[in-house]
């Protein structure tokens, strides 16, 4: 077309675009670190299911078609990124083609119809989301200028092309192609034309115009095009759109093994941290480069607000706005945040003590102001959380919202001592008497009284060691739960011992409160007691104790095989060692814990035993599975008071009552207290019987 | 022979039980018994004094003396204690007993023991007999002063039937207020209901009365029993009952003949405020709730079927 | 103003309390500092922030556990620890505690002591007030607030018998607290950090200018001859079934059986 005109454009546009960009990674440099260079292959792996795939949209049964629409554009995008390349070639000459795409190949047809094809999706896709977004309106939607200007930008990248090809089929086919433009015409796979129907079909909406006014109509649809493309390759990064360019790369960094990031291991006796009040999140330079990634990579979707169980009961945890929050911080703060890093490094060069401290004060300086807690982010939204994930299982780019919230909460608690005082009985029992209800530690094995349960103590040379936890020790209901366990044990002829008075409280719920402190003493306190009897492995009934025996002992050195019971029985079941009866009579419905199934992926075994017990099946509830509703007592909220907006637990046993089972089986000693308290606050415990599965295999059982 | 000098403990010109049961005591071993009425307008208790077993009975009333002060009490206290020559000095459980026997001790000389359950005399030793470690233990003291100040747990001495005193008026003078402790303001929470303290029957209610309407129902038990009203934190917490009756550790300890326990699931809190109840009913939908681990009678039931009929039942008896 | 705030290392009240020939079992006992004085250093550490004080608390005892205690009231705000450490004083009672803490107290020429109203071990709930007695000055016990009036003057609320007593105490004073004060903060990690490093002012008797004989040590008032453990309740019978027959049941044995109506 004009190179000239094609080089200054092309020019202009990606100069701006990548000073845009390189601030941008500049600022993520700029964060702290965060180890996530490892594990290639795996992580292309789930880039290209989650990402590319577009899993959790197509995937997802809720709202499917909303999912496709989103894919559909993505995928079209994907294509068309080639086309781009031929049309800015185009652009310095004429009759440009890239390699193997050309016109002699039919790789370069096929191409071509797949473009085409694509181009009238995408279109088509662009106005569905066009009437969502202004018609149907979704709850979970948040509706911006941008998300409208980015949606007519893609329409006009439609349409121009469209056009373009149009203008160039009637220029050829009806006036004879006086200005000799190239288009494919092979003698094997014939005219382009035969392969862009939606093309020609464009072609036929301005095929009644004037020869000059399709010439006219050709040019301003290239340029049209290219300009729109610059400006919408300029847009992207200012918005929510940044996910265009940034959802890859956040996919392909996402933490794999566990969920998601673990909670830090604070080096509590760190003087300058201190000083520097790094310890957890207390301003937005503190973050991780990655986790400054995840605040780019948000695209405002609201999938996450409509899984919390926090939003959906009218609590101020909106975590979308969370996000935009930071972001707003972050690029607020960004000069000094760079300006910051780039002076600390500086300090490597220099051997003057002096001048290093002018350097590290200088630093300093250019710390954000704000606290993130009370001035970007309210407290009662900070602690509203119960670190169940459901937000983070949905999340289409991968975001992970509940590490940053611990984090913000360690802050909160070591730096600002600005912490929910309601806890204080539950911190100071879990300091005292290693147990959250501060009840007398020489009282944690009195359960087993009369029952023949092996100790450590006496004899350690066993298999296993039950981890009974503190509510199975202490909490009347939960008792129940840890004599059928261990009758079940010793029916199976399972070798297994108990730690008696020397278990202490794992301390999961001290860390999700942030209380770093009190989880490391616990921490420390019991992996001594547990090297001390070589333990390797652990049968545990509650998922908050198999998470943190697990997953959070191993960051102190503690490294056991953590084992829940229903994944054990479910073994026991296929070794033979128990047989189970389907005496249960009215059917049964299974409530997913969140520490169990989110956190440590475990679904199947649980059914596959209730399905075994149950006369009348296995009936899910609608928020099933990875999408089960949490009952409220995560994240340390068990020992806090809900006082704003529903009950969380009577949200979750409403929908239990309305599955119209007599039997809800649960898998942890949360979910037993607040889906009981639940169904007795609807008056509904004489007719629904809640039960742990163990109680329910040990009264099915040959 | 011992002589006992007996703090009459009054509230809004009222004697209460513990008067009657600390003389009855100190009868029952023998000794001399005086008392000490202080107050405002308390002369017309004499007689009641009498009767409840007193054989000299020590006036201290003053305008003056209208408001409790622990100065001013344990001036009177240590002129009748001085006149009566008394070897022991008891105080009913109240809040000014506690406050004035230390000052009485120290004043005198003498040994204090708060809370006592017993006493007991082998030759000259006297031994007291008291609760420690929140009522986990007994301690038994030897006594090695010669005069003992004592604070006596609620309940723990019985008052005798047909007992007499012999009137012997002795009017002590107005002691000299405390100007480094002055009194500003009583707020008073006295709301003309039975106290818990002194009842001889309570009923207290529980979450299970679920709001106001339970909590009213679970009420009209206590007013035909004429019965004194507590609760349990929770309903105290849930706004349906006033603070001062909140019956627990961090409450009153209350240690009546029957205590009936509505609703009420016996958290340890509260069983340590009620546990000194001689007789103990309860009543809970739960049969595994733990105040059935302490009381004598247990009706496992819905609580707005089993209180009317409570009523209804226990009407027949006492018609 | 001077603050002096008394705690005091008692046993773990949540332990069960064993007891073997009239002694109580030590083995898997713990010690914490007692409760309400815990309130007491919460007390005084408000004040110190809202008002020009400086506090300091005295512990009466030797060993890992009361330098234990002392640390938390470090670490709770407190800024000065006085321990007063002589292995005569194992046995004593509330009298020779008053009389310890006067001779601290004369030392320090303090203006407020704030202490708890009973120790969890003994449950005496005298020493406060035998101290101000024997001092001298005013005293108010149970106590559920304190507000500075001026240098010489604070105004406090008590829960008594007849309601809640208002009271205008001049200074030095002595006050003992109830529970329902505060709510006592709980250590925080940076406030322990800053506790590991603080010095603790120990003396025995002689360093404080005293002997055991002048506080009354060699001829106590009373002595602990025996413990026993307390008879706790037993279930009694329980009666389920249909309400109307098992109520009807019940009130005739309240009757006829326990003679209570």
């Amino acid at each position: 077309m004009n190179p000239l005109l094609m080089a200054l454009v092309l020019i202009a546009g990606l100069a701006v675009f990548c000073r845009t960009m390189v601030r941008k990674i500049q600022l993520l440099k700029a964060l702290g670190p965060a180890d996530r260079a490892n594990h290639l292959k795996e992580r292309l792996k789930s880039m290209v299911i989650l990402a590319i795939g577009q899993k959790r949209l197509v995937g997802r049964a809720k709202e499917r078609s909303a999912g496709v629409m989103h894919a559909l554009i993505f995928w079209g995008f994907c294509v068309l990124l080639i086309r781009s390349l031929t049309l800015y070639g185009e652009g310095f000459v004429e009759g440009f083609q890239l390699p193997f795409l050309g016109g002699d190949y039919l790789g370069g047809y096929l191409y071509i119809a797949l473009k085409d094809i694509m181009e009238g999706i995408v279109l088509l896709m662009v106005l569905y989301a066009i009437f969502r977004r202004a018609v149907l309106k979704p709850k979970r939607m948040h509706n911006t200028f941008e998300a409208y200007l980015v949606l007519v930008m893609i329409g006009i990248l439609m349409v121009s092309d469209l056009l373009y090809d149009g203008a160039r089929y009637n220029l050829i086919q009806l006036y004879d192609n006086p200005g000799n433009i190239h288009f494919f015409n092979n003698p094997q796979y014939g005219s382009e034309f035969i392969w862009t129907p939606i093309s020609v079909g464009a072609a036929a909406l301005i095929s009644g115009l004037s020869m000059e006014a399709i010439t006219t109509i050709l040019v301003i649809m290239f340029w049209l095009h290219i300009c729109t493309q610059l400006v919408f390759l300029n847009v992207l990064p200012l918005g929510k759109h940044f996910h265009v360019i940034t959802a890859l790369p956040n996919v392909f960094l996402k933490s794999l093994g566990y969920p998601h990031e673990k909670p830090k291991l604070l080096d509590l006796e760190d003087e300058t941290a201190w000083e520097e009040e790094s310890l957890g999140i207390n301003h937005i330079h503190q973050l991780n480069w990655k986790q400054g990634l995840d605040l780019y990579t948000c695209t405002e979707c609201g999938r996450c607000k409509e899984v919390c169980p926090t939003y959906t009961t009218d609590k101020p945890l909106n975590l979308h706005e969370f996000n935009d929050k930071l972001k707003l911080e972050l690029l607020e703060n960004s000069d000094n945040v760079i300006k910051k890093a780039k002076l600390s490094s500086t300090i490597l060069n220099s051997e003057d003590p002096e001048q290093i401290e002018k350097i590290k004060e200088a630093a300093a300086a250019l710390n954000s102001k704000n606290r993130l807690i009370g001035e970007v982010i309210s407290e009662e939204t900070l602690w509203a959380c119960t670190t169940c994930r459901a937000c983070e299982e949905v999340c289409p780019v991968t975001i992970e919202h509940v590490p940053r919230i611990i984090a913000m909460r360690q802050g909160q608690t070591l730096i600002s001592e600005s912490y929910p005082k309601e806890l204080n009985p539950a911190l100071k029992g879990l300091e005292r008497n290693g147990n959250p209800w501060g009840i007398g530690y020489d009282k944690r094995a009195d359960w087993a009284d009369g029952l023949d349960v092996k100790i450590m103590a006496d004899d350690s040379d066993v298999d296993y060691l039950l981890w009974v936890g503190c509510a199975g020790s202490f909490d009347d209901r939960s008792k129940k739960v840890t004599v059928s366990l261990t009758n079940i044990l010793k029916k199976a002829g399972v070798s297994f011992a108990i730690l008696g008075v020397e278990e202490k409280c794992t301390g999961d719920f001290a860390r999700r409160v942030g209380n770093e402190m009190l989880f490391q003493m616990m921490a420390e306190e019991n992996i001594a007691t547990l090297n001390n009897y070589k333990v390797k492995k652990i049968i545990t009934a509650c998922p908050h104790c198999l998470n943190a025996l697990a997953h959070d002992y191993s960051q102190m050195g503690g490294n056991y095989e953590v084992i829940h019971h229903t994944d054990f029985i479910d073994q026991l079941v296929r070794e033979g060692k128990i047989t189970l009866k389907q005496s249960l009579e009215g059917g049964l419905t299974y409530h997913d814990p969140c520490y169990l199934g989110r956190y440590n992926k475990i679904y199947e075994q649980p059914r596959s035993i209730l399905r075994s017990v149950s006369q009348g099946g296995l009936k899910e509830l609608g928020r099933y599975g990875s999408e089960s509703f949490c009952c409220g007592a995560g994240g340390g909220r068990m020992w806090m008071e809900e006082t704003i907006g529903k009950r969380i637990n009577l949200e979750r046993s409403e929908e239990i009552v309305g599955l119209r089972v007599p039997n809800v089986a649960v898998a942890c000693p949360f979910c037993l207290t607040m889906i009981e308290d639940g169904m007795k606050e609807l008056g509904r415990e004489e007719s629904i019987r809640t039960m742990d599965i163990a109680e329910l295999v040990e009264k099915n059982m040959a | 022979m011992a002589k006992v000098l007996v703090i009459a403990d009054i509230k809004q010109g009222v004697l209460k039980s513990s008067t009657a049961e600390l003389l009855s005591k100190a009868k029952a071993i023998g000794a001399e018994t005086a008392v000490l009425a202080i107050g405002n307008h308390v002369k017309p208790l004499i007689s009641e004094l009498v009767n409840a077993g007193s054989d000299t009975q020590y006036i201290a009333d003053d305008p003056g003396l209208e408001l409790f002060s622990a100065g001013p009490y344990a001036s009177c206290v240590v002129d009748a204690a001085k006149q009566s020559s008394a070897d022991l000095i008891w105080f009913g459980f109240s809040e000014s007993g506690k406050a004035v026997a230390p000052r009485v001790a120290a004043q005198l000389g003498a040994a204090c023991a708060t809370e006592i359950t017993d006493i007991a005399f082998s030759g000259d030793q006297v031994q007291v007999t008291r609760p420690a470690i929140a009522n986990k233990v007994m301690q038994r003291v030897n006594i090695n002063a010669e005069q003992l100040v004592a604070v006596v747990r609620a309940g723990a001495f019985e008052a005798t039937e047909g007992i007499t005193g012999t009137e012997n008026i002795v009017t002590l003078s107005a002691p000299e207020p405390d100007l480094k402790a002055v009194i500003k303001e009583l707020v008073s929470d006295a709301s003309g209901e039975i106290d818990l303290a002194d009842a001889d029957v309570v009923i207290s209610v529980g979450r299970g009365a679920k709001d106001q309407d339970g909590v009213d129902m679970v009420r009209e038990l206590a007013n035909d029993l004429s019965a004194g009203f507590g609760s349990s934190r929770a309903m105290v917490d849930g706004g349906f009952m006033a603070h001062n009756k909140q019956v627990g550790q961090t409450g009153k300890i209350v240690a009546p003949s029957l205590y009936i326990a509505i609703g009420i699931s016996g958290a340890i809190q509260h069983i340590a405020g009620m546990s000194g109840s001689k007789v103990i009913l309860a009543v809970n939908k739960d049969p595994e709730a733990p105040i059935f681990n302490v009381a004598d009678y247990g009706i496992v039931g819905d609580l707005f079927e089993v209180v009317p009929i409570l009523r209804e039942e226990i009407n027949k008896v006492r018609s | 103003m001077k603050i002096l705030t008394t705690i005091k290392k008692v046993v773990d009240v949540e332990l069960t309390i064993n007891v073997e020939n009239g002694v109580i079992v030590e083995e898997g006992l713990q010690y914490v500092m007692n409760a309400w004085d815990e309130n007491a250093v919460e007390a005084a550490v408000q004040l110190k922030e809202n008002n020009n004080a400086e506090t300091t608390m005295v512990s009466i005892g030797g060993g890992e556990d009361n330098t234990k205690i002392i640390r938390r009231g470090f670490a709770m705000g407190i800024e000065n620890g006085i321990q007063i450490d002589d292995p005569v004083l194992a046995d004593a009672d509330s009298f020779v505690y008053a009389n310890v803490l006067k001779k601290v107290f004369e030392k320090g020429d303090y203006d407020l002591v704030i202490s708890g109203k009973q120790a969890q071990d003994t449950d005496d709930g005298q020493t406060g007030i035998i101290l101000a007695e024997s001092l001298g000055i005013p005293c108010v016990s149970n106590v559920i607030s304190i507000e500075v009036v001026d240098d010489n003057h604070i105004n406090v609320s008590r829960l008594g018998d007849a309601g809640t007593e208002i009271l205008e105490l001049a200074l030095p004073a002595v006050v003992t607290v109830s529970d329902s004060i505060n709510e006592p903060r709980l250590p925080q990690m940076r406030g322990l950090m800053l506790a590991k490093k603080k010095k603790i002012d120990v003396m025995d008797l002689t360093a404080l200018g005293t002997s055991h004989d002048d506080v009354g040590g060699t001829a106590p008032k009373s002595a602990i001859v025996e413990f026993m453990k307390s008879k706790t309740r037993k279930a009694g019978q329980k009666f389920e079934g249909d309400a109307a027959d098992i109520t009807a049941k019940v009130v005739d044995l309240l009757a006829s059986e326990a003679k209570v109506i």
